[in-house]
């Protein structure tokens, strides 16, 4: 693989999120920020996220907890985090990166063991645990990466190159609907609230359902079927829907697919 | 981009995103020279295309919150009237708790809403002489009959006072905690109720009882507002093809 990245392992030995987080705390702790509701929203999207990926990795451990104790544990920590920064009990200035990693480490760690104690029905040695502990270990182990010949390898670029062209069919707004639900796994009630999307949930299924519908005619006529996304796809589709402002030619094209 | 310590196979794994990596990526922190060598590693490898999936999605559901973050979330009550005065602070707090009564009555009254509140049935009849194995866990269990008994002539106080002091052997157990359950979210003791439903609600039951389980826990849960785990039960029970499903997919329409 010619264009592997090895150099990039070199240069880059820690993430950039804490810093940034860093940046974010002391501009709304300075005020200087004449958008301060914009800076609250990004550390908010930080603290959520980092948070997120933390209790991921540890949560398969605990037995017992459902994906939506898990999403009110971390909002609670973010939000808890949130006001620890604006009224400066949590001070990040003088933290380095690794601290502020091990900090969230620390604090998904907690909240989990503190959630498994106030819950009798958490075991946290159980069969179950074991199951999830061990899908964890695999799948950190052994990634699946492929390591195909170049037909199939030419064969998956051209599925993913036809998707990125169809999509670009797509409005702005139903494109970012469809790649939520599909991508992200976003439910049809997230994706309704979200602040690029704006629609009620039956909107986001209707929508959703005729991007699919708008897609899979448009994939037959490149011919290709439809099928499991291969390997690539997504990648392929970050840089179209990452670029541009949702909704600005939405009328144009939702008006095309009305039924 | 960072590397796991002991990279599993072949050279492939030596570009392996981490966990941090990808938020950074969907942070967009990532510059892009940078960014177009990891995408192109991401783009060949499904273990860290899924990682990177996930972080977009963590990161789409956070933009889902942040929104919903209050401005000033962080400062409390008290040091927002530092400086204000008594004079000017009384007033407003007076305003503040007339605001919250307000809020809280229109939240009661929406809570109580008939369309969107679900329906407590009462479980199926269990003939408890019938269950028990042999004569001695029937006499032993007699508290256990009557306190059936007594839920089926809808007498749940007396019923649940019977199921709570009885002593049944293992294999019943799980009814006893069910029409206990069933009887205090009759009396309204939701919190209870929901404390011995919530374990029961994922125990494999024959039908009908385990869909009526959860939607006897799903009405303790909406009574205690814990919206999310009443919209996974919600879910869950619209697919069941029996009773329980048409009124969960019943009352789906109706939250609509």
């Amino acid at each position: 693989m010619p264009d592997h990245p090895d150099h990039v392992l070199q240069q880059v030995a820690s993430p950039r999120w804490p810093g940034r987080l860093q940046a974010l705390a002391a501009v709304l702790r300075s005020g200087a920020d004449d958008d301060a509701r914009r800076t609250r929203e990004q550390i908010w999207v930080l603290l959520y996220s980092a948070l997120t990926m933390c209790f991921r990795s540890r949560a398969g451990r605990v037995y017992g907890l459902i994906r939506e104790d898990l999403e009110d544990l971390i909002s609670d920590k973010a939000l808890d985090l949130l006001r620890r920064l604006e009224n400066g009990s949590w001070d990040l200035s003088r933290r380095s990166p690794a601290e502020i990693q091990n900090f969230f480490a620390a604090a998904a760690r907690n909240s989990l063991i503190n959630w498994g104690k106030k819950n009798t029905r958490s075991v946290l040695t159980s069969p179950l645990d074991l199951e999830a502990e061990v899908h964890t270990r695999e799948r950190n182990a052994a990634p699946g990466c492929i390591d195909n010949g170049p037909a199939i390898d030419l064969e998956r670029k051209g599925f993913a190159n036809a998707l990125r062209r169809c999509a670009e069919k797509l409005n702005p707004r139903s494109r970012k609907v469809w790649i939520f639900k599909l991508f992200g796994g976003l439910s049809a009630k997230e994706i309704a609230v979200h602040p690029e999307i704006g629609l009620t949930a039956n909107g986001v299924d209707v929508t959703y359902h005729r991007c699919r519908k708008v897609l899979k005619t448009c994939m037959q006529e490149s011919g290709y079927e439809a099928r499991d996304m291969p390997t690539g796809v997504f990648v392929e589709l970050v840089d179209v829907f990452l670029t541009g402002p949702a909704g600005a030619d939405e009328r144009k094209v939702d008006d095309e697919q009305e039924p | 981009m960072s590397k796991s310590p002991e990279p599993p196979r072949g050279d492939m794994s030596k570009q392996h995103l981490d966990p941090d990596c990808c938020l950074d990526l969907a942070a967009g922190l990532v510059p892009e020279h940078e960014r177009a060598d990891m995408l192109a590693h991401a783009g060949q490898c499904a273990h860290c295309e899924t990682m990177l999936r996930e972080s977009f999605g963590d990161r789409w559901r956070a933009e889902v919150g942040g929104t919903r973050v209050a401005p000033a979330a962080g400062v409390g009550f008290a040091e927002r009237i530092r400086g204000f005065g008594l004079r000017r602070a009384l007033p407003f707090a007076a305003c503040l708790v007339l605001v919250i009564v307000g809020a809280a009555l229109l939240l009661e009254r929406m809570g109580d809403d008939p369309d969107n509140t679900p329906r407590l049935y009462a479980l199926p009849s269990l003939n408890a002489e019938l269950t028990f194995r042999s004569y001695e866990e029937l006499d032993s269990g007699r508290l256990f009959a009557d306190g059936l008994r007594a839920y089926q002539q809808q007498r749940f106080d007396r019923a649940s006072e019977l199921l709570d002091g009885s002593d049944v052997p293992e294999y019943l157990e799980r009814y006893r905690g069910l029409y206990l359950g069933s009887a205090l979210v009759f009396q309204g003791q939701y919190r209870r109720a929901a404390e011995i439903l919530i374990p029961l609600s994922e125990q494999v039951f024959p039908e009908p009882w385990g869909n009526e389980a959860r939607w006897t826990c799903l009405v303790a849960l909406h009574h205690l507002r814990r919206v999310a785990q009443v919209d996974s039960l919600l879910e869950l029970l619209a697919h069941e093809d029996d009773a329980v499903g048409e009124r969960a997919r019943s009352l789906q329409r109706r939250s609509r």
